[in-house]
């Protein structure tokens, strides 16, 4: 018991004393901070705009008004934007692998995966859960909501793991280039199905095979339209999918760490 | 059992066979073709503690590759490591303690932050105690300079400064043994003299294991008691460093570029000429000579005049033997030691080897 808690203790203490090299590498360019946070704001008043001329002319989409839309949309950007402030340079390993810089990781005494993790942090994301916050508060407004205490805590479970399933996604991705040594086109395609088709549309309006893809195979609905149904009172005929989240993030995270361990070993029989 | 045990090592890569002609990725994806390439060949040394050990090679020899399963990160394909009695990357955290490493082509620290900001990063990932540590930096600021720089980001550096930011880095938690992959690569010479003095002290004072590639025989020369030689993942020699000098090193080339052929004109200088100016080869090129000379026996000056001399000179220069060459020597004598022919004889145009 002592031992693992010393080993805990010191694991913790590395992870801080990394974020914190992670924070003051970002400081060193802190205009960043507010063109990054400024252009947050441009974009997704932009996307949302879209949404909202688009509702104008048809009133509904799929069923789902406005403010269910507005809700949808900034419950996806709150979980990313937290993944985007801690995480959004996991889809780079391959470049890591690259530049040799994923060689330190593996003669240093920490996880090669926490120090893989704690190695970047960015500003970007802070926009991203300021705008979104505000987003689902007007939502909440307008829809008449009333959540108890335990509603409010179950949100910010689906929250937390709208952050995981993206992260789990993407990293599970990007470890394939332990093996390819190429990752970045995968990456990118893939997420096109979070940014293109989970982020702002009810997936009931597309197609079987595309809502089984963002379900199963590319789980991203997870982020925000299936827990949605549930806030938004839609739950009904959707079986346990709206309660899911916290599990699907689980499971992909527990994959993480299954396909990194193999990914490593790869690597350090190929060096690719 | 030798603070580092290596026996019979090897490590090979596979590498996809280039496919030529249309669509010529799409057809490497339906049909892969690899070849093995042996990086490493069956590589056996031992190193005990308290040794300074270079590591000489051309490019592409396999030194880094070895370096690269001594701290763990590749795995060997087969043959053993024993790194004080750890396997490096079967028990990679335990073996990370250990060691200390710096590669010349790419820094350890974190790039946008002062190198003191990466130290305090580095106490806590390896746990060092903190009476221990402001030790060390007031050693490193002491013997490296380091307060010169350490409130700089990393990427301001001169390559110097950052080398012994690494160089900090990599000792900064007492590692017992010290990997320093081409320690000097671009750093200017009175840098260079700064780093070999550093690293010198540190072998010497903390009984630190140093293990380093290089391509300056420099480094050798001022470092390394012993050094072993890398080619093609062979190991062509295994031996004291003044020895080696005595046999192979320690010469100059001076070349000679002239007008018209020069097929002919070695004639010009005969065994006695040689002998008199320390000379112990010539090369005919087709627009130049190449004198190897030894340069504590004749002053350039004198050589160069007895060159003019005898030939129509119109440039000249004059370099170390380079390390193929020093490579190749040994090469060609110990084809010669296992063939038992006669010793060793003053060669003329000779054919140089290409390494890559």
């Amino acid at each position: 018991m002592e031992a693992v808690s010393v080993a805990a203790r010191r694991t913790w203490a590395a992870w801080r004393a990394m974020m914190r090299a992670a924070v003051l590498s970002r400081m060193a360019y802190r205009a960043d901070l507010w063109v990054g946070i400024a252009g947050v704001f441009v974009l997704n008043g932009a996307t949302l705009g879209t949404t909202w001329v688009l509702l104008k002319r048809f009133d509904h989409l799929g069923g789902w008004g406005f403010y269910d839309i507005v809700f949808l949309y900034n419950l996806w950007l709150i979980g990313h934007g937290l993944r985007v402030i801690l995480f959004r340079h996991v889809g780079q390993l391959e470049n890591y692998i690259i530049e040799g810089t994923f060689d330190q990781f593996l003669i240093r005494p920490v996880s090669p995966l926490l120090q893989f993790l704690s190695r970047e942090v960015h500003y970007l994301g802070l926009g991203d859960v300021l705008v979104s916050s505000t987003g689902i508060a007007l939502a909440y407004h307008h829809l008449g909501m009333h959540w108890t205490a335990g509603t409010w805590l179950w949100f910010f479970a689906v929250v937390i793991s709208a952050a995981a399933v993206e992260l789990g996604m993407i990293l599970l991705l990007a470890s394939t280039a332990f093996w390819t040594g190429r990752s970045t086109p995968l990456v990118n395609t893939a997420t096109q199905f979070s940014f293109g088709v989970v982020q702002q549309y009810p997936i009931h309006i597309f197609g079987r095979p595309l809502q089984a893809i963002v379900t199963i195979l590319l789980p991203f609905a997870f982020m925000n339209y299936y827990p949605s149904l549930y806030f938004l009172g839609k739950a009904r005929g959707y079986g346990i999918l709206p309660y899911l989240s916290p599990a699907v993030a689980a499971v992909l995270l527990v994959l993480v760490g299954i396909v990194w361990r193999r990914g490593l070993r790869v690597y350090t029989s190929t060096g690719s | 059992m030798a603070l580092i045990e290596v026996r019979n090592l090897v490590k090979e890569f596979r590498r996809p066979v280039p496919v030529e002609g249309p669509l010529k990725s799409l057809r490497r994806l339906f049909r892969p073709g690899f070849t093995i390439h042996r990086a490493v060949d069956n590589l056996s040394f031992s190193i005990e503690k308290g040794e300074l050990v270079g590591f000489l090679g051309p490019n592409g020899a396999g030194k880094s590759t070895t370096i690269k399963m001594m701290t763990g990160i590749l795995m060997p394909t087969s043959g053993e490591i024993f790194v004080g009695g750890l396997h490096p990357a079967r028990d990679r955290r335990r073996h990370a303690r250990q060691i200390g490493v710096l590669f010349g082509q790419k820094t350890q620290l974190w790039w946008d932050i002062p190198t003191i900001e990466s130290l305090r990063a580095l106490r806590a990932i390896y746990g060092v105690p903190d009476t221990v540590w402001r030790k060390n930096v007031e050693l490193f600021r002491d013997l490296l300079a380091l307060h010169e720089f350490e409130q700089v980001p990393v990427r301001q550096l001169s390559l110097g400064q950052r080398m012994r930011a690494d160089l900090a880095a990599a000792l900064l938690h007492d590692p017992d043994i010290l990997f320093l992959d081409e320690p000097t690569i671009g750093v200017d010479v009175l840098a260079k003299e700064r780093l070999r003095t550093f690293i010198q002290t540190i072998n010497r004072e903390r009984r630190v294991t140093v293990i380093l590639t290089t391509h300056d025989m420099g480094d050798i020369e001022k470092l390394c008691s012993r050094v072993l030689i890398i080619d093609h993942g062979s190991l062509l020699y295994d031996g004291d460093t003044e020895t080696l000098k005595q046999r192979f090193g320690g010469r100059r080339t001076l070349a000679v570029y002239v007008d018209g052929g020069t097929a002919l004109r070695t004639g010009a200088f005969d065994a006695d000429w040689r002998g008199a100016f320390a000379v112990d080869r010539i090369e005919a090129e087709p627009n130049r000579l190449i004198f190897r000379f030894d340069p504590h026996q004749t002053a350039v000056g004198d050589l160069i005049a007895a060159v003019a001399e005898r030939l129509p000179v119109r440039d000249l220069l004059v370099e170390d033997v380079p390390i193929e060459d020093i490579v190749r020597a040994i090469y060609l004598h110990s084809e010669r030691l296992e063939a038992r022919t006669a010793p060793e004889t003053v060669s003329d145009g000779a054919s140089r080897r290409e390494t890559g």
